[in-house]
């Protein structure tokens, strides 16, 4: 299954979230400033890079985990998956959550001036800040879309072995 | 092979041009906007959602789609590129058109219509209007069309 986590630039919040899905930021928030801008895709992404798909990572259960940028596109979920209809995708592929209720304003205006402005030695610390801020929010939406996956089986994970 | 007639400005110049290649419109130009009005997609109950639409299948084969989307072409280029990227689709399996053109549809009486919610007329004045730019949209289908048989 892929899974898409998609906002507005594809720069922060998405990655944030991706990130902490993929296990790449401690869960209890005790992360530095750098770990996150280590990340692939923090807050470099830019406009002529917006609506394409990002790998971030294969997660445990196997599921391929993507960022996008969606900008303001209205229905971004449906036009994917008319895609994947169109190209007959199974729509059970596709595991499609937005990122944006986890944005604070702080993120906000650090993203804008870092991405929109290029102010990248103003904005840059202050989404850092932000995602800071608000990661407990992404902690709670991507427990949730786990709670939402389907599990695969250990054997189709690791097939012929066994898991402690 | 799927074909993709978009637009940015929504699903009325795509169906014009699917019309055209599913030969239910002329190429050329009909005088009045009537045959382009029976078009399903003109019916004033009609709803796009920004998705692909299947409009039916041409005589090679080829499943041709709609799609309107309102919002910057060249974003929505670059997912459907990055979408079929994803899923290892070949490059030959899909097509977009672009029906661009420099005419705009915007005209007080659209703006009008639409404002007021007057859909049978607003939608009757986007058809007034296709027929000005139904000569761009019938080469977009006609280049495609020779550049389809010559693959074959």
């Amino acid at each position: 299954m892929k899974i898409i986590y998609f906002c507005y630039g594809g720069s922060h919040s998405s990655i944030a979230a991706a990130a902490t899905h993929l296990g790449l930021l401690p869960l209890t928030g005790d992360w530095q400033g750098k770990q996150l801008l280590g990340l692939p895709y923090f807050d470099v992404q830019v406009a002529s890079e917006h609506g394409r798909f990002q790998f971030m990572g294969t997660d445990l259960e196997g599921h391929q985990v993507y960022t996008i940028a969606s900008r303001n596109l209205k229905n971004f979920v449906e036009l994917v998956r008319g895609l994947a209809a169109m190209f007959s995708i199974p729509q059970e592929d596709l595991f499609i959550v937005s990122t944006k209720p986890c944005i604070n304003w702080t993120m906000a205006v650090g993203g804008f001036l870092s991405r929109h402005w290029g102010i990248i030695w103003l904005g840059r610390p202050i989404v850092v800040w932000g995602t800071k801020k608000s990661f407990f929010s992404f902690v709670t939406l991507v427990g949730q879309v786990k709670a939402e996956l389907p599990k695969t089986p250990v054997s189709l994970l690791y097939p012929g072995g066994s898991v402690k | 092979m799927k074909i993709i007639y978009f637009s940015r400005t929504g699903i009325f110049a795509p169906a014009v041009a699917a019309g055209i290649h599913l030969n239910q419109l002329p190429v050329h130009p009909p005088s009045m906007p009537e045959e382009i009005l029976s078009l399903p997609q003109f019916h004033p109950e009609y709803r796009a959602d920004n998705s692909p639409v299947l409009a039916g299948q041409d005589c090679r084969g080829h499943d041709i789609y709609i799609l309107g989307i309102n919002f910057d072409r060249h974003l929505v280029t670059r997912l459907i590129e990055s979408f079929a990227g994803m899923y290892d689709l070949p490059a030959a399996s899909w097509r977009m058109v672009d029906l661009e053109h420099r005419k705009p549809a915007l005209s007080l009486p659209l703006v009008l219509y639409r404002s007021l919610r007057l859909r049978k007329m607003e939608i009757h004045v986007i058809a007034l209007h296709l027929l000005r730019v139904y000569p761009f949209l019938a080469d977009q289908v006609v280049n495609l069309s020779r550049e389809l048989d010559l693959q074959t």
